[in-house]
């Protein structure tokens, strides 16, 4: 599976419970549940799936198999939104890339990451906070 | 930029020489900073402080230097015009313009133009006629220059409603008819001191620990409120159609209710209307609240791009606890479940000094 990487137009902000993000240009929002945002934080230009999917099977309780296929079902989802795009320079897959493991005490309970994608999408967005264009709210 | 400003500044300090007997000052105290107001033209003077009542502070000229001076005056009943440019007409938007370093911004509409030096904190600026200002202009004057005063003071605003007990608030937060204005109204009708109804300023202390600052005493209801709260009917200012589709009310002027100018952040509730006889309250998850909050919350606040705003909301609702309260039909549960809710949320150090 290829590697692939956070759309750069994509804000997120990380909660205690999972993540909003934000996509910029389409004006829609995300929710992401905890597996999820673990999935999305490893999200970068160095790691690919396979990675992804090994570094889960550190932190939850899930096997390899299910990881690698929740993983791929989860980011097939983020590549459809166009939240994630491929990769340049992705490591070999199979290869481990140098990236210190996290201490993990007791592995959490797995549930299928959830990707919630939230029905009124903004219609505008300000980039420049002294857009003349922008109807300023009375 | 600058010198739409200055041209300001000097046609206001003219209208100060030529009326210098019709001037009103006025301080007034806006999360904990002190506002100076010099307004000319008694119909002026008289508009502009109404929403604020609840704000004044000490007596005018013995706080030191204010943190920020506002010069107004009335063209018409001075004589004096800013400028004999036209105007926009009054169903545009305002026209904004904002020097390349964001230190001066001017905002002009059909009856209003002011300027802001940010740096100087110095608001100024003329009112076409004070017999004709609009809906916002009465209820919500200089929104975007306090606004955006305040947020250079790092105290920024979120669109919410805030009620307080014993100085102890619950922001009440949501999109435009989730319910935020009838459980704000139903909580200051059982004796809570009334904040807001759409905009609040949020100062953070570390640690979660918010304060939130009352910037009106007024509100802007739908029709569809005033059925619910028959009370208010008589108060209600009509707006004028099509663009005042809501009523105008001072809350701060409403017999037997009172406000306070800030409260400790206690929790962050979201309303929703739901079809049953009970209100209930029940935890939000922090993914939940944001989701509800951000789409309507992000848009109101002038001058913020949107990814700032999204993370200051977002650090917001991480550090605040946060409930949906589901609204039924019995409007005077609210306040109870509310009141209940904040029994919960207090700690024992506040308890004791009651």
């Amino acid at each position: 599976m290829a590697a692939v990487t956070k759309h750069p137009e994509v804000i997120y902000t990380e909660l205690e419970d999972g993540a909003v993000l934000l996509h910029m240009q389409s004006g829609f929002y995300y929710s992401l549940d905890s597996v999820g945002l673990e999935i999305w934080r490893l999200i970068d230009g160095g790691e690919n799936l396979e990675s992804i999917a090994r570094a889960l099977t550190k932190q939850f309780d899930v096997t390899d198999e299910r990881a690698r296929a929740a993983t791929a079902t989860f980011v097939e989802g983020l590549t459809r939104e166009q939240l994630v795009v491929p990769a340049e320079g992705a490591s070999v897959p199979g290869t481990p890339t140098d990236r210190a493991e996290p201490v993990v005490t007791a592995p959490k309970a797995f549930t299928e990451p959830a990707l919630v994608k939230h029905d009124e999408p903004l219609h505008q967005i300000s980039l420049h906070p002294f857009d003349p264009q922008l109807p300023l709210a009375e | 930029m600058p010198e739409i400003y200055h041209r300001l500044d000097r046609a206001f300090r003219d209208a100060l020489q030529q009326h210098p007997t019709s001037v009103v000052t006025a301080d007034y105290n806006f999360a904990g900073k002190t506002a100076r107001a010099r307004l000319i033209g008694s119909t002026l003077a008289q508009r502009f402080g109404r929403p604020f009542t609840h704000l004044g502070s000490s007596p005018v000229g013995t706080a030191a230097t204010p943190d920020l001076r506002i010069d107004l005056w009335d063209e018409t009943a001075t004589g004096v015009p800013s400028d004999g440019a036209a105007r926009p007409d009054a169903h545009a938007h305002a026209v904004v313009k904002a020097s390349a370093d964001g230190r001066w911004i001017s905002r002009r509409k059909a009856n209003t133009w002011i300027a802001f030096d940010r740096h100087a904190a110095h608001v100024v600026g003329a009112v076409a006629d004070g017999e004709r200002m609009s809906q916002i202009e009465l209820g919500r004057p200089l929104h975007s220059q306090l606004l955006l005063w305040l947020k250079d003071l790092d105290i920024p605003t979120v669109h919410a409603g805030l009620v307080a007990l014993r100085g102890q608030g619950v922001l009440i937060g949501g999109p435009g008819g989730s319910g935020k204005s009838t459980v704000s109204l139903s909580c200051v009708q059982a004796g809570f001191r009334y904040l807001s109804d759409d905009y609040v300023a949020l100062e953070s202390h570390g640690a979660g620990r918010y304060t939130g600052h009352s910037l009106y005493g007024s509100s802007h209801l739908d029709p569809s409120h005033l059925r619910r709260f028959p009370a208010l009917l008589a108060h209600a200012i009509p707006g004028k159609p099509p663009l005042e589709d809501k009523s105008l009310i001072f809350v701060n002027e409403l017999p037997g209710l009172q406000l306070d100018q800030s409260a400790n952040i206690r929790a962050l509730i979201l309303p929703r209307v739901v079809n049953a006889s009970m209100t209930c309250v029940r935890r939000a998850s922090k993914v939940e609240t944001l989701v509800r909050l951000a789409p309507s919350s992000l848009l109101m606040i002038p001058f913020t791009t949107f990814a700032e705003g999204f993370q200051q909301l977002s650090r917001f609702v991480n550090e605040i606890p946060t409930f949906w309260i589901d609204v039924g039909h019995d409007l005077a549960e609210i306040p109870r479940q509310v009141a209940d809710l904040l029994a919960t949320l207090r700690s024992p150090e506040e308890w004791s000094r009651d």
